[in-house]
């Protein structure tokens, strides 16, 4: 004997389902796009030689080039995760962390050394504190039954990381901004100096350069802040999605409404098949 | 101590109106060196100074974000900064004659140095002095 109700339960409960895990899939592919940006911060190049040659040097800049390293790793770990929520959400088999990508930026993803001071403390110990919880998330088996709990235990660190990574943005993006005006000012300057004019001409090229390199790295900065404030928002809507599931007491809640949905299909159904009895006679 | 991305954003409009304060002293002395009313190394001296200048407003930016920083916000003190510093940048703005551009340079130097000193480490004497330098710049353009 079938039941055609508890078929109909089973495909709701597939078709509930189905769309976290669509969400699940895109936040991670959010997150995994994020794998370009792991140089944003070397800054370096530009912008600390050349305030060295115009003997303004920046004294951060030693500070910003020992803490190039962390971002790196921190990069990494965030997109590792997210390769990690994309193999949980895999409608495949169980997935082999040894065979995934997520597991080999995980074990890159190390914070090294200590952060510098160029960042208020509080913030670059709420990025440590977040990447070590992002690689938890990224250690063990990739099964679907993970997603909830690590999705939920995540989020927090995940918004710190994201908080850090865009104080460093604005942080470099406002001394950008100064060179980029220093460099304006010091165009306009060479020009009305008493200087040959082979040496205004070579002057201004060689910083309207140095400026095309500033503004290329400012709109780098900002896809980088619109990609992981994008990421970590998405995120941020699948914890509110999936708040509950993998929870043991709400897994159970959960149970008790199908349980409670099929015996209301069940009895609706003998209603339906049970003859009405004859009308008492008049 | 969490930030107070309030308190945030007045830091860093301070740094912003220093930078500015520095800039407009740089455009008078351009104009003087366009009309010849400077020497190219007089020039280069007030050229300097704006340098120095922005370098200071710079490491405020990045001083902005952290809890020292942040302490100055609280103090009667910098509200009284910010509006001397923005006037010093209007009046700046609005000066055409200047008999000593230098003099104006290295006010505007000492007075970006003051403030950054005082959002780095902030505390009455700091506070006190980087009024201080804004009175004093504000007399040497207002003569």
């Amino acid at each position: 004997m079938s039941w055609p109700g508890l078929g109909m339960t089973a495909w709701l409960a597939v078709a509930a389902c189905a769309p976290s895990l669509a969400s699940v899939k895109t936040t991670a592919a959010l997150g995994i796009g994020l794998s370009p940006f792991e140089g944003a911060f070397d800054l370096a190049g530009t912008y600390c030689s050349y305030t060295d040659v115009v003997g303004t040097p920046d004294p951060m800049c030693p500070n910003l080039q020992a803490d190039a390293a962390n971002w790196h790793a921190v990069n990494r770990a965030v997109v590792g995760y997210a390769a990690a929520l994309a193999a949980m959400a895999d409608d495949s088999t169980d997935r082999n962390e040894q065979a995934n990508i997520a597991t080999a930026l995980g074990a890159t993803a190390q914070l090294g050394k200590s952060w510098s001071d160029a960042l208020n403390p509080n913030v670059t110990a709420g990025v440590s504190q977040g990447v070590s919880t992002l690689i938890l998330g990224i250690v063990g088996v990739y099964r679907r039954e993970r997603l909830g709990k690590t999705i939920r235990d995540t989020n927090d660190a995940l918004q710190a990381v994201t908080r850090g990574i865009d104080e460093n943005i604005a942080l470099l993006d406002r001394a950008d901004q100064n060179l980029q005006r220093t460099i304006t000012d010091t165009i306009s300057s060479v020009q009305i100096s008493n200087s040959p004019a082979a040496n205004k001409t070579g002057l201004t090229i060689a910083l309207s350069s140095v400026a095309a390199e500033v503004a290329v790295h400012r709109a780098y900065l900002v896809s980088y802040k619109t990609a992981i404030d994008a990421f970590a928002k998405a995120h941020d809507d699948l914890r509110k999605k999936v708040e509950g599931l993998g929870d043991p007491k709400a897994d159970l809640e959960l149970l008790k409404l199908i349980a409670s949905d099929v015996s209301t299909i069940v009895n609706s159904a003998k209603l339906a098949t049970t003859p009405l009895p004859p009308p008492p006679p008049l | 101590m969490a930030i107070d991305s309030a308190a945030l954003t007045e830091v860093l409009q301070l740094a912003q109106v220093c930078e500015d304060v520095a800039r407009a002293a740089l455009v008078i002395a351009q104009d003087q060196l366009r009309t010849k009313l400077i020497a190219q190394d007089v020039f280069d001296q007030a050229f300097q100074d704006y340098g120095l200048a922005m370098q200071k407003a710079r490491d405020m930016y990045y001083q902005a974000s952290h809890g020292l920083a942040q302490q100055i916000v609280h103090s009667d003190g910098l509200k009284r900064l910010s509006d001397q510093t923005t006037e010093l940048k209007n009046a700046l703005s609005h000066l055409n004659k200047v008999e000593h551009v230098l003099s104006i340079t290295f006010g505007v130097v000492t007075l970006v140095g003051a403030v950054a000193t005082a959002v780095t480490l902030p505390s009455e004497a700091t506070l006190h002095d980087a009024l201080t330098k804004a009175v004093t710049l504000k007399t040497v353009i207002t003569g």
